[in-house]
């Protein structure tokens, strides 16, 4: 589904991609892990086309198309989601009408007709009892006073409702509380399945006790320096990402 | 005819046709003088700089003095849908309009009446407050509210002008009193003939009395061709609140002027201000907040959308006296250029003479957030719609705080109807 290759992005004056190569297949859940300033939030953002973190070189084709051509809008309607790791508070637009309006841009790409406003309430209402929220989020402006796990959960039901094909979700766990984390955890696992990826990026292997991944990628300096199955993750938990680290030096 | 000789002129000429009740004609011709001397204000004064001063060439300053049949049918045509609860007073060109009104007089410990002109220390106001004192030279009639601490009434003041401002001149003059512990709702609306380039020159004075609260909405709804002048003072006593939430909208030229004094220990003013305006409109306000007693706080919004080749313009003025110690004064002031060729100049200013004072402020001119944009692209939302998105976010932040749910949906409405093309089909779901 996704295959990035030799990828490079300088962030500002500083390169943070330097020739990453991944391949993520579909029904597959992959963890990116890495210390702080690998390039872990530079490869979500530059996936979904932030701008800033545009691509000097290099191609990463999703199902087949070229994504790098395609602005971040129409990425986000071919499937593509991003969960935020720090989700934007837009007050004035509430929850109910964003999620509305970015299901019907994801159903017109695929040429469906807009949802029907009656079996859009049971449908986002189905999803928030699963999530544990409150219906009056709904009402709310875009995360607006939200505080750190409500906008994490958030991003997970506006996937859930989304049902991207692939899901980038940058650092989803942190600033959760164990409980916020199972939760969050359960929303993730609901979606996993033979039609759709999920790229998790993470600093720990918190998040990985309840969402197993199939494959585990070290990312140092703008590039992947280890994969391995889920033992790598817990391997790093217990060894420290130097371990990994000083090898790749070696 | 330069505008001061024109409107000497015009005060001589109409003098002594002029009610001599609250203010005498003696003190209407002394401020008169004043202003001669004065000037009206211009450019080159730096509270004045972004005002649109030049409509005032062509403006007659003369009031109407008897009512026009045809403008009260025409304002019975103009008024908008009532407030569910509020007593409505409807004034007519400077005239109040009995008609169109609840009775005057004392009900629920709320007195309304009417006094013939306004002085309210406007009379003798030079500086920034001489459009108050031409109101003070030239109004014919004002209107009283006082709230006892019993007060049970919500008040809503309708100002419609209809007159061509190449002909005469209206006048809306109101002065509030609440006395120590009344609470009072009071909605102040200024609507317009849409096609008429009227001339309104407002004054008001407020008075907030101990451990009162005034929650005041003043909504600026003033013709497209309109010239709106406002000028306020208020004044709040000990553990006093003056809420005060304004919107504009209208008219092609509009100045709104506030000075207002926390004069007790322990009083409190909330002002937040939303402005929209396109085409070659200009909106400028210049707001001075006086904090002249120990633990008073102010807290300042300003949320302007310049679109087309508008001009907003917002001076948001903060003093804190040497007796103000404790005192606290929050800014945040910010307007948002949806065009290529829009101006805005948003200023917020301090001036400090004490040092036990905590004063925070945020200006910002420009564009559509960045950040918040890509996060609804990233939803998939058409680039076209979520700028519209999110310059009705924008816009309607501070309007959510109108503590009046009617008013509310009146206020975003018309709102709604700035946006235009792909904006309105956006803001036609969000309405």
């Amino acid at each position: 589904m996704l295959k990035i290759n030799d990828l490079h992005v300088t962030v500002g004056h500083r390169k943070v991609l330097d020739g990453l190569t991944l391949e993520v297949p579909t029904g597959e859940v992959h963890a990116i892990m890495g210390p702080n300033g690998s390039g872990k939030s530079t490869l979500a953002y530059a996936l979904a086309g932030r701008p800033g973190y545009e691509a000097e070189s290099g191609s990463v084709q999703f199902d087949g198309q070229d994504l790098l051509a395609m602005p971040a809008e129409e990425r986000a309607r071919a499937g593509v989601f991003l969960g935020f790791q720090y989700p934007v508070e837009i007050p004035g637009v509430n929850n109910v009408y964003l999620l509305k309006a970015a299901l019907n841009a994801r159903r017109k790409a695929a040429g469906l007709p807009e949802v029907d406003a009656f079996e859009f309430l049971e449908l986002v209402r189905g999803k928030m009892k699963f999530m544990q929220m409150d219906e009056g989020f709904l009402s709310r402006g875009v995360n607006e006073g939200f505080s750190g796990g409500e906008k994490k959960r958030n991003e997970i039901l506006q996937m859930l409702v989304l049902e991207p094909r692939l899901a980038l979700l940058d650092e989803t766990d942190s600033g959760l509380d164990i409980d916020a984390m199972k939760v969050v955890a359960r929303g993730i696992e609901s979606l996993r399945g033979p039609e759709r990826s999920i790229v998790l990026v993470t600093h720990y292997q918190r998040l990985l006790d309840h969402v197993r991944p199939d494959r585990v990628h070290v990312l140092s300096r703008g590039r992947i320096v280890r994969s391995g199955d889920a033992a790598l993750a817990l391997e790093l938990e217990r060894r420290g990402y130097d371990w990994v680290l000083g090898a790749d030096a070696a | 005819m330069s505008a001061i000789t024109q409107l000497a002129s015009d005060h001589e000429a109409v003098l002594a046709a002029l009610p001599a009740g609250e203010v005498s004609h003696a003190a209407r011709r002394a401020t008169l003088e004043m202003l001669a001397e004065q000037g009206l204000p211009g450019p080159r004064e730096e509270n004045w700089r972004y005002a649109n001063l030049r409509p005032l060439e062509q403006l007659r300053f003369t009031p109407r003095l008897t009512p026009d049949a045809a403008a009260l049918a025409q304002a019975t045509e103009l008024l908008p849908a009532p407030l569910a609860g509020f007593d409505r007073y409807v004034v007519v060109d400077g005239l109040f309009a009995a008609p169109l009104s609840a009775p005057t007089g004392t009900a629920g410990d709320v007195e309304v009446a009417l006094q013939a002109g306004i002085d309210a220390g406007y009379g003798s106001a030079g500086g920034d407050a001489r459009f108050g004192a031409l109101a003070s030279a030239f109004a014919p009639q004002a209107i009283r509210v006082a709230a006892g601490a019993g007060a049970a009434r919500d008040i809503e003041v309708v100002f419609v002008a209809t007159a061509a401002g190449s002909e005469a001149a209206s006048y809306p003059a109101l002065l509030v009193k609440l006395a120590a512990q009344a609470h009072l709702r009071l909605v102040e609306r200024h609507i317009g003939a849409c096609d008429a380039a009227t001339f309104a020159n407002a004054a008001l004075a407020i008075e907030v009395g101990a451990a009162g609260q005034l929650r005041h909405v003043r909504v600026q709804q003033a013709g497209a061709q309109a010239t709106h002048f406002e000028t306020l003072r208020a004044e709040v006593a000990d553990s006093a609140e003056y809420l005060l939430d304004t919107v504009a909208l209208g008219a092609q030229s509009a100045r709104s002027t506030t000075h207002a004094r926390l004069a007790g220990r322990g009083a409190r003013i909330a002002y937040s201000r939303s402005v929209a305006v396109d085409a070659t409109r200009v909106n400028d306000a210049v707001v001075v907040i006086e904090h002249a007693a120990p633990a008073t706080i102010t807290a300042q919004d300003y949320r302007g959308i310049a679109a087309g080749r508008a001009r907003v313009a917002f001076n948001g003025h903060v003093i804190m006296r040497a007796n103000a110690a404790g005192s606290a004064s929050s800014q945040s002031l910010r307007s948002l250029l949806a065009g290529p060729g829009t101006e805005a100049d948003v200023r917020p200013q301090l001036e400090i003479y004490t040092d036990d004072v905590k004063a925070s402020h945020g200006a910002t001119a420009g564009k559509i957030d960045e950040q918040m944009l890509f996060y609804l692209l990233s939803r998939g939302i058409e680039r076209r719609t979520a700028q519209s998105l999110l310059k009705w976010a924008f816009l309607t932040e501070l309007i959510a705080r109108i503590p009046i749910p009617d008013l509310r949906a009146q206020v975003e409405r018309a709102f709604a109807q700035r946006f235009t093309g792909e904006d309105a089909a956006v803001t036609r779901e969000l309405v």
